[in-house]
C-alpha cells in the first residue's frame, strides 16, 4: 500500500504527540495526585489545629467561669461560714448569673468534705461528690477539666472545677458542669467547612464526639490494662464497656503526643485511602481528630486528567490538520511541475515547455527545465523545510502544552485561594461568635493595626462604640491608646510585626470619658502558611480594680494595725499602772480582774503583730536581710530567753552543738523568730515535770539542719495535714491552751521557704513532736522587701 | 525625786499623753505636753527640754516633719529623741534613723515601765 508523503508525515507527527502526550497525562496525574494529597493534609492540619483552638477557647472560657466565682468574695465568705445554709437563695441567685445562656448543665459550690451545698440543679444538692476527681483535683488546690459520666444523671459532661482559697487553705470547689453541646457546638458549626469527619477523643481515646453516633464512647484503639484501671479508680465512665476500632495506632500515639500528628491509612472495610489528622486541644486532656477519605478529593485529579488528555488529543488532530495545510501549500506547485515532467516522461518531448519569448513564462519554463534538473535536490530541499515545519510544530505543540501547564496552574491557585479566603471568613465568623460576649477586650486589627473587628467588652471598657473605631489603627491616641511611652508601642510592634510573637504586658489606655485604666494586654500575631501576618488579635483584661486594691491592702493593714495598737496600748498602761502602784489598795479579787485584761491584752497585741507579718508574707513583702552569724552562739541565745518559761514547767533543754562555731548567713530576726517559736511550742506542749527539749544542730551536703524535739503531746494524726495552716491549732494544744493565735507555725514555715529553706515535722501523740529546718549551705537568701518584721509582743 | 530633767511628750492620743504624763512625773521628771508636731517644735524650741518623746502620726504635722526641722536648729541637732509609735515599717524607721533618732519604739509592744527605764537610760 502506497501511503503519500503528507499522510506519513501527519500520522507520525501525531503519533508522537499523542504518545508523549499520554505519557504527560500519566505523570501529570500522579504528580497532582500527590500534590492533592499534600494540600489536603496541610488542609487537614490547620483545620484540626483551627478546630481544636476553638474548642480549647470554649473550654478555658468555662475554666475561667469557674475560677472567677471561686474568686468571689461572696462565694468565700459563704463557704467559711461554720454552717453554710444549703441552697442559700441569695448565693444560688448569684451563681447561677454564671450560666452563659443556659450553657451549664449546673454550677455547684462543695464544702471541702465534697458535700453539695448549693446547686444551681437542685438534685445535687446534700449528695457527696467527694470520691470524684474533679473534686480530689481541686481540693489539692488545682483546677481541674474533664468528662465523666455522671452518676445522677447517667449523662456525660464536661467538668470544670476550681478550687476556693482562703487564706492560703482550700475551703471548697466551685463546680460547673457544662452539656456535651457547649463544647460540641464549636465542631458542629465548623463541620459545615470539610467533606470530612470530626471526633473528639480523651487521652484514653475514648471518643467523646463523632459525626457518627454509633462510634460514641467506643476507643480508638485496645485500651491498655492500666489505663483501664485508672478509669475505674477515677470512676470516669462507670458502667461502659469500650468497644475498640481500628485506629490502634493511633492510640497508641496518644502517649507523649506532639500538638499535631498526620496518618494516611488503608481503611480495609471500604477499601478507602484515608488521610487522619489529630490535634491536643491547648493541655486539655482532649484530642481532636479529622478524617477524610482520599477519593472524595482525588475527583479533581482525575478530572485533570482527562481535561489534558482531551487537550492532547486536541493538539495532535490540531497539528495534523495544521501540517496537512502547510504541506498542500507548499507541495501545490510541485504537483504542477510533477504532471509536466509526467508528460515529458511519457515522451511528450513535442510539448516541451518553450523557454522562448522571454517572457514571464519563459522564465518560469527556464526554471521549471532548470528545476527538472535539480528534481531530487528540490525534493530535498522541500523535504527540509518540512522537516523544520515539523520541528516548528513540535515547538508549538511544545508551548501549547506549556501554557496549558500554566492555565491550569493558575487555576489551582485561583482554587486555592478561593478556599483560603472562605477558610478565614469561617473562621473570623466563628471566632466573633465565641468571642463577642468574652469579659476581655478583644480586637482583631490588619496587618497595618486598623481594627477590623472589636467585640462587645471593648465599647464597655473603652466606652467607643465599634462603628467609631472600625477601620482606625488600635490603641493610638485617636481611641483609648497612646497613654505608655514611645518606646513600649515600638516594642510591641517589633515583637509582633518582625519577630511574629506573642507580645503581652501590662498597659496603661485611657477611657473614651477620659479616665486612665490599667489593663492586662496580649497581642499575637496570626500569620498564614507563608508566615506571612494575616492579622493581629488584641486581648485586654481591664486590671484596674485589681490594682487598686492590691495598692491598698498593705497600707490598710497598716492603718488597721495602727488603730488597733492605740488602743491596745493604753489598756496596757493603764492596767500595768494600776497594778504597779501599791497605793491604791487593790484588793486580791481586783489584782486577779486586772491581770486577766492584761493578759487579754498583750495576747491581742501579739495577735496584730502576727496578723500584720503574715500580711507581708502574703504580699510577699517580707524583707529577707541575712548577715554573717554563729549558728551556735544564736541558738544559745534564743535558749536563754525562754529561760522563764521552762522553769514553770521544771524542764530543760538539751542542745546537742557541733565543736567550734557555725558560721553561716542569717536574717537574726526573722530566723529567731522561727527558733524562739519551736523551742517556745517544744516547752509549751511538754508536760510540767516531763519537760525535756533536745536541740541540735549539723551540717551537712545540703546544709544546716536543726531539729527540736520534745517529749511532749504530739499532733494527732489527722491534724498533721493542716499544722503549718494559718489559725489552725490542733485539738490537744488548744485544750492545754486557750491562747496562741495559731500563727506561729504558719510563720515560721513561711521564713523558711521563703529564704530556701525547709520546715517539717515527725509527731507521734503522746510521745513527742520533732521539728526540722534547714537552710542552704550558702545561708537564707537575700530578699528585697519594704517592710521589716514586728516582733512578738 | 530631785531630778530636774524636763521631757517634751508630743502625742495627740490623749489616754496615752494622759499614761505617760503620770508615769514620768511619778519618775520625778518635769513634763511639757504639746498635741502636734508643729506646737511640739515651737514649744522644743523655746524650752529646750532634755529628752523629747513623740509619736509619729499627729494631726496639723507629723513627727518626723517635725523632728526634721527641729535637726536643723543648732540647739535641736543633739537633743536626744525617742519615737513612740505604733507604726512599725522600715520606711519609717529609716527616715527616723536619718533624724538622728536614738530610739524608736512601737507602743503596743512596750511596757510604760520599760519606756520610763528606757528615758532613764538615756538622761538618768
Amino acid at each position: 500500500m502506497k501511503i503519500s508523503l503528507r499522510n506519513k508525515i501527519i500520522v507520525s507527527t501525531s503519533l508522537v504527540i499523542l504518545v508523549f502526550g499520554f505519557l504527560a497525562t500519566i505523570s501529570v496525574f500522579y504528580y497532582a495526585r500527590a500534590e492533592l494529597i499534600n494540600s489536603k493534609k496541610d488542609v487537614l492540619k490547620s483545620q484540626t489545629l483551627d478546630l481544636a483552638s476553638i474548642i480549647q477557647k470554649t473550654l478555658d472560657q468555662a475554666s475561667v467561669v469557674s475560677a472567677s466565682i471561686a474568686r468571689q468574695d461572696t462565694v468565700i465568705t459563704y463557704l467559711s461560714r461554720a454552717e453554710p445554709v444549703v441552697q442559700d437563695q441569695t448565693m444560688l441567685t448569684h451563681i447561677s448569673h454564671y450560666d452563659l445562656g443556659d450553657a451549664f448543665l449546673a454550677i455547684y459550690l462543695m464544702n471541702n468534705d465534697g458535700k453539695v451545698l448549693l446547686s444551681t440543679d437542685e438534685s445535687f444538692v446534700g449528695n457527696n461528690y467527694g470520691f470524684r476527681e474533679y473534686f480530689k483535683v481541686a481540693s489539692e488546690g488545682k483546677s481541674y477539666v474533664d468528662v465523666v459520666r455522671g452518676v445522677t444523671s447517667e449523662q456525660v459532661g464536661y467538668y470544670f472545677s476550681y478550687p476556693v482559697v482562703s487564706f492560703g487553705e482550700v475551703i471548697g470547689v466551685v463546680v460547673i458542669k457544662a452539656k456535651p453541646a457547649y463544647v460540641h457546638s464549636d465542631i458542629l458549626s465548623y463541620e459545615a467547612v470539610g467533606t470530612g469527619h470530626v471526633l473528639m477523643v480523651n487521652n484514653y481515646g475514648i471518643v467523646l464526639y463523632s459525626d457518627k453516633e454509633d462510634l460514641l464512647l467506643k476507643s480508638l484503639g485496645q485500651i491498655s490494662q492500666e489505663d483501664l484501671k485508672e478509669i475505674a479508680v477515677k470512676k470516669l465512665f462507670d458502667g461502659i464497656t469500650f468497644e475498640p476500632m481500628q485506629y490502634g495506632f493511633i492510640h497508641e500515639s496518644l502517649d507523649g503526643f506532639s500538638e499535631l500528628e498526620t496518618f494516611e491509612f488503608f481503611d480495609e472495610e471500604d477499601g478507602e485511602k484515608e488521610i487522619i489528622t489529630l490535634a491536643q486541644i491547648g493541655e486539655y486532656p482532649f484530642f481532636v481528630m479529622l478524617e477524610e477519605e482520599t477519593d472524595d478529593f482525588l475527583g479533581a485529579a482525575v478530572r485533570l486528567a482527562y481535561i489534558l488528555a482531551f487537550f492532547i488529543v486536541l493538539a495532535a488532530f490540531l497539528s495534523g490538520f495544521m501540517i496537512f495545510v502547510l504541506i498542500s501549500r507548499y507541495l501545490k506547485p510541485l504537483d504542477k511541475f510533477k504532471k509536466a515532467t509526467s508528460k515529458i516522461a511519457d515522451g511528450s518531448y513535442e510539448t516541451r515547455l518553450s523557454e522562448e519569448g522571454g517572457d514571464e513564462f519563459s522564465v518560469l519554463s527556464k526554471s521549471f527545465n532548470l528545476m527538472l534538473d535539480k528534481v531530487l535536490s528540490s525534493q530535498s530541499e522541500v523535504n527540509k523545510k518540512v522537516k523544520q515545519q515539523t520541528s516548528e510544530i513540535g515547538r508549538r505543540q511544545q508551548e501549547a502544552e506549556d501554557q496549558q501547564k500554566a492555565i491550569l496552574n493558575i487555576l489551582e491557585d485561583v482554587e486555592e485561594d478561593k478556599e483560603l479566603a472562605e477558610d478565614v471568613v469561617n473562621d473570623l465568623e466563628k471566632f466573633k461568635l465565641a468571642v463577642e460576649n468574652a469579659s476581655d477586650h478583644i480586637v482583631i486589627t490588619d496587618v497595618e493595626g486598623n481594627i477590623v473587628y472589636a467585640n462587645h467588652a471593648v465599647e464597655e471598657i473603652t466606652g467607643y462604640k465599634q462603628d467609631e473605631i472600625l477601620k482606625l489603627k488600635a490603641g493610638t491616641k485617636k481611641n483609648w491608646g497612646g497613654q505608655m511611652d514611645k518606646k513600649f508601642y515600638e516594642e510591641m510592634w517589633d515583637t509582633i510585626k518582625n519577630k511574629k510573637q506573642i507580645f503581652s504586658g501590662e498597659i496603661v489606655n485611657k477611657r473614651k470619658d477620659g479616665r486612665k485604666y490599667t489593663a492586662l494586654a496580649s497581642v499575637s500575631p496570626v500569620l498564614d502558611k507563608e508566615g506571612e501576618v494575616l492579622f493581629f488579635v488584641g486581648i485586654e483584661r481591664d486590671i484596674t480594680k485589681e490594682k487598686e486594691i492590691d495598692k491598698a491592702k498593705p497600707e490598710f493593714v497598716s492603718i488597721a494595725s495602727h488603730q488597733l495598737r492605740t488602743p491596745l496600748a493604753s489598756i496596757n498602761w493603764y492596767t500595768e499602772m494600776l497594778l504597779d502602784d501599791e497605793q491604791k489598795n487593790l484588793d486580791d479579787e481586783q489584782k486577779t480582774y486586772l491581770n486577766e485584761i492584761y493578759n487579754g491584752s498583750t495576747r491581742m497585741v501579739r495577735l496584730v503583730n502576727d496578723l500584720l507579718n503574715v500580711s507581708r508574707l502574703d504580699l510577699g513583702r517580707m524583707k529577707i536581710q541575712p548577715e554573717k552569724e554563729d549558728l551556735i552562739a544564736f541558738i544559745e541565745d534564743v535558749i536563754n530567753d525562754v529561760t522563764a518559761i521552762l522553769k514553770e514547767k521544771n524542764g530543760k533543754i538539751i542542745f546537742k552543738k557541733p565543736k567550734g562555731k557555725m558560721i553561716t548567713m542569717v536574717d537574726t530576726v526573722l530566723f529567731s523568730q522561727v527558733v524562739n517559736n519551736l523551742i517556745s511550742n517544744a516547752i509549751k506542749y511538754s508536760p510540767k515535770d516531763k519537760c525535756v527539749i533536745t536541740v541540735s544542730l549539723a551540717k551537712s551536703k545540703g546544709g544546716y539542719e536543726m531539729t527540736v524535739a520534745d517529749k511532749g503531746v504530739g499532733i494527732p494524726k489527722h491534724n498533721q495535714k493542716k499544722i503549718f495552716n494559718k489559725f489552725f491549732r490542733a485539738d490537744n494544744a488548744q485544750k492545754i491552751s486557750a491562747e496562741g493565735t495559731g500563727l506561729g507555725l504558719y510563720i515560721a514555715k513561711m521564713i523558711m521557704e521563703n529564704s530556701g529553706g525547709k520546715l517539717w515535722f515527725e509527731s507521734r501523740l503522746n510521745r513527742g513532736t520533732t521539728f526540722f529546718a534547714t537552710i542552704p549551705l550558702r545561708g537564707m537568701h537575700e530578699k528585697e522587701g519594704e517592710k521589716g518584721f514586728s516582733e512578738l509582743g | 525625786m530631785t531630778n530636774e530633767k524636763i521631757i517634751l511628750i508630743v502625742e495627740d492620743e490623749k489616754p496615752l499623753m494622759n499614761a505617760l504624763f503620770a508615769k514620768l512625773t511619778k519618775e520625778g521628771y518635769g513634763l511639757l505636753r504639746a498635741t502636734d508636731g508643729e506646737e511640739g517644735l515651737k514649744m522644743a524650741l523655746k524650752k529646750k527640754p532634755d529628752l523629747i518623746l513623740t509619736d509619729i502620726i499627729m494631726p496639723v504635722m507629723d513627727g518626723i516633719t517635725m523632728l526634721g526641722h527641729l535637726r536643723e536648729d543648732d540647739w535641736g541637732k543633739n537633743v536626744p529623741v525617742i519615737i513612740l509609735t505604733n507604726l512599725s515599717d522600715e520606711i519609717r524607721l529609716k527616715e527616723a534613723q536619718d533624724n538622728n533618732v536614738n530610739d524608736y519604739l512601737v507602743k503596743s509592744d512596750w511596757k510604760i515601765s520599760d519606756v520610763a527605764a528606757k528615758v532613764k537610760e538615756k538622761i538618768g
